[in-house]
C-alpha cells in the first residue's frame, strides 16, 4: 500500500521540485497558523484542487483513508465528547451529548492534518525522487544527504525481500512464530542479526564502490538530468511566500490583540 | 567537537545510514510476523548509534521518519524530531561507556524514555490534537474523559507504552550489535561495546 511516484504531464509534474516543495511548505505552515475552520478549509481546497489537476487523487484516496479515518474518528469522538473546553451542547442522542467546542477543535486539527498528509503525498507522487534530489543538490544540499534519501527508498524493498528469506531460513531450522512470548522475543534476535550482518558486509562493498565514483569529492559536479527553473516557477514561489507572510502577519496581530496564544 | 563529527562521517557511515533506515522499517515487519506487542521503530537508529556514532544516528532517525512518512504513513513526519533526538542521546551515552554493562543499559533505556516523552508528547498534543489513530488513543481518551487536560492525557497514554518499547529496543540493539563478528564491526562499535 506504499505511495510512489506516478508519471504524468500535469502542471505539478512539470514544475521545478523546489517550487512544489516550497509552495507545499507554505500551504502546510498556513494551515497550522490559521485558527479559523473556514480559512483552513480554503487551504485544504487548494491542495485538493492541485491533486485533482495532477490526476493522482484517486490513487491517493486509499492510503489517505487508511491513515485519516482512524485519526479523524479518535479526534472527533474524544474531543466531541470529553474535551475540557466543551461548554455548548451541539446535539444530544439519548444520554450522550456532543459538544460544539470539542467538535470544532477536532475538525480544525483534522483539516490541518489533512493538508499536511495530502501535500506530502502530492510531493511524493508528482515529483520523481531523482528530480527532487538533483534539484536540491543544485541548490546546495550536500550530495551525501541526497544519496541517503535515494538509498533508503531502495534499501527498504531490498531488506524486506532479504528479511523474508531469513524468516524462511530460520523457520526451516525450527523458528516458531506461534511459540510463547519470551521465545518469540528471542527469535527476533535470530532474525535481525543476519539482516544486520548481511547489511554490514554489503556496506563495505558499497562504500568502496562509492569512493571509486568520487562520493566525497568536493569539486563542482555535473548533472545527468537538467531540472529547469522557469519564470513561472519563480513567480509561484514568490507568490506563495508573500501569501504566507500575510497570513503570519495577520495571525500575529490577531494574537497580540487577543493578548495571548491559545494552543490546546 | 566539529572535527569529531566530521570523522564520524566516513563513506561507510553514509552507507550505513540508509541501511539503518531500512532496518527500522523492516523491524516493524518482523515484529508483526512474530506478533510481538512492540513497534521497535527506532531499532535502526539505536543500532547506528552503536555502530557509527551520535550524529549518524540522529540523521538515521530523521530520515527514517521522513522516508516512512513519504512511502508509508505521513503521521510519522513530525516525530522525526523525536527519533533524531533519541539517536543523538543514545550515541553520546554509548561513547561514554553506557553500553558496557546490563544495568547501565537500563539507565540508557530510562533516559531514552524521558527524551522520547519530552519530544513526542508536545508534538502529539499540539500538532495532532492528542490523537494519532493508534491503540494508545484509547488510554489518552479515557484520561481526557476523566477530566484531565489534553497534555496530561497524552502523557498518560504514552507512559504506558514508551518505557517498555525503549527497554526492549535498547537491549535488542545491543544483542544484535553484539552478534556481529568482530571483523565486520565498524570502529565505533569496537569502542562502544564491551570486550568479549
Amino acid at each position: 500500500m506504499s505511495v510512489e511516484y506516478q508519471p504524468g504531464d500535469s502542471v505539478l509534474h512539470e514544475l521545478n521540485p523546489i517550487t512544489v516543495l516550497s509552495v507545499g511548505g507554505c500551504l502546510v505552515l498556513s494551515a497550522f497558523v490559521l485558527g479559523d475552520l473556514a480559512a483552513v478549509s480554503v487551504v485544504l481546497g487548494v491542495v485538493v484542487v492541485a491533486g485533482v489537476e495532477a490526476g493522482v487523487l484517486r490513487q491517493l484516496s486509499r492510503p489517505l483513508a487508511a491513515v485519516a479515518v482512524p485519526l479523524g474518528g479518535s479526534l472527533g469522538f474524544f474531543h466531541g465528547l470529553f474535551s475540557p473546553r466543551n461548554a455548548t451542547p451541539l446535539f444530544t442522542v439519548g444520554p450522550v451529548t456532543i459538544w460544539r467546542e470539542g467538535t470544532l477543535f477536532a475538525a480544525l486539527t483534522f483539516f490541518r492534518l489533512l493538508v499536511l498528509f495530502l501535500t506530502l503525498y502530492l510531493v511524493v507522487t508528482t515529483v520523481h525522487p531523482k528530480r527532487m534530489t538533483t534539484a536540491l543538490v543544485q541548490r546546495g544540499l550536500p550530495s551525501q544527504l541526497a544519496y541517503v534519501y535515494m538509498a533508503s527508498i531502495t534499501f527498504i524493498s531490498e531488506l524486506r525481500e532479504r528479511s523474508r528469506s531469513i524468516l524462511d531460513a530460520q523457520q526451516s531450522r525450527g523458528l516458531d512464530t506461534k511459540a510463547s512470548l519470551p521465545r518469540r522475543l528471542r527469535s527476533l534476535v535470530s532474525l535481525l542479526s543476519p539482516l544486520l550482518i548481511g547489511s554490514l558486509v554489503s556496506a563495505q562493498t558499497r562504500a568502496l564502490a562509492l569512493d571509486a565514483r568520487g562520493f566525497n569529492g568536493d569539486r563542482n559536479r555535473t548533472y545527468l538530468y537538467d531540472v529547469s527553473d522557469s519564470t513561472e516557477d519563480k513567480l509561484l514561489r514568490w507568490l506563495a511566500v508573500a501569501a504566507t507572510a500575510v497570513v503570519l502577519a495577520t495571525r500575529l496581530v490577531e494574537m497580540l490583540s487577543l493578548g495571548g496564544v491559545r494552543l490546546a | 567537537m566539529f572535527s569529531g563529527i566530521q570523522s564520524e562521517f566516513t563513506t561507510t557511515t553514509w552507507v550505513l545510514i540508509p541501511l539503518g533506515v531500512a532496518i527500522s522499517t523492516v523491524g516493524g515487519f518482523l515484529t508483526s510476523v512474530l506478533k510481538l506487542p512492540v513497534y521497535l521503530d527506532g531499532i535502526g537508529t539505536i543500532l547506528l548509534a552503536l555502530l557509527a556514532g551520535p550524529w549518524a544516528a540522529a540523521l538515521t532517525g530523521l530520515f527514517t521518519n521522513v522516508v516512512e512518512a513519504a512511502v508509508i504513513n505521513p503521521t510519522y513526519l513530525p516525530f522525526g524530531i523525536t527519533n533524531a533526538a533519541l539517536g543523538l542521546v543514545t550515541g553520546y551515552m554509548a561513547l561514554n561507556g553506557w553500553f558496557k554493562s546490563y544495568w547501565r543499559m537500563a539507565v540508557v533505556a530510562l533516559v531514552l524514555t524521558a527524551v522520547g516523552l519530552l519530544t513526542s508528547v508536545p508534538i502529539q498534543t499540539y500538532v495532532f490534537g492528542g490523537f494519532t489513530g493508534v491503540g494508545t488513543d484509547v488510554i489518552t481518551g479515557v484520561l481526557l474523559a476523566s477530566g484531565e487536560n489534553l497534555l496530561t492525557s497524552v502523557l498518560g497514554g504514552n507512559l504506558v507504552t514508551e518505557p517498555l518499547d525503549k527497554f526492549i529496543s535498547v537491549y535488542f540493539a545491543y544483542f544484535v550489535a553484539k552478534s556481529v563478528p568482530a571483523r565486520y564491526r565498524p570502529p565505533t562499535a569496537q569502542d562502544v561495546l564491551p570486550d568479549e
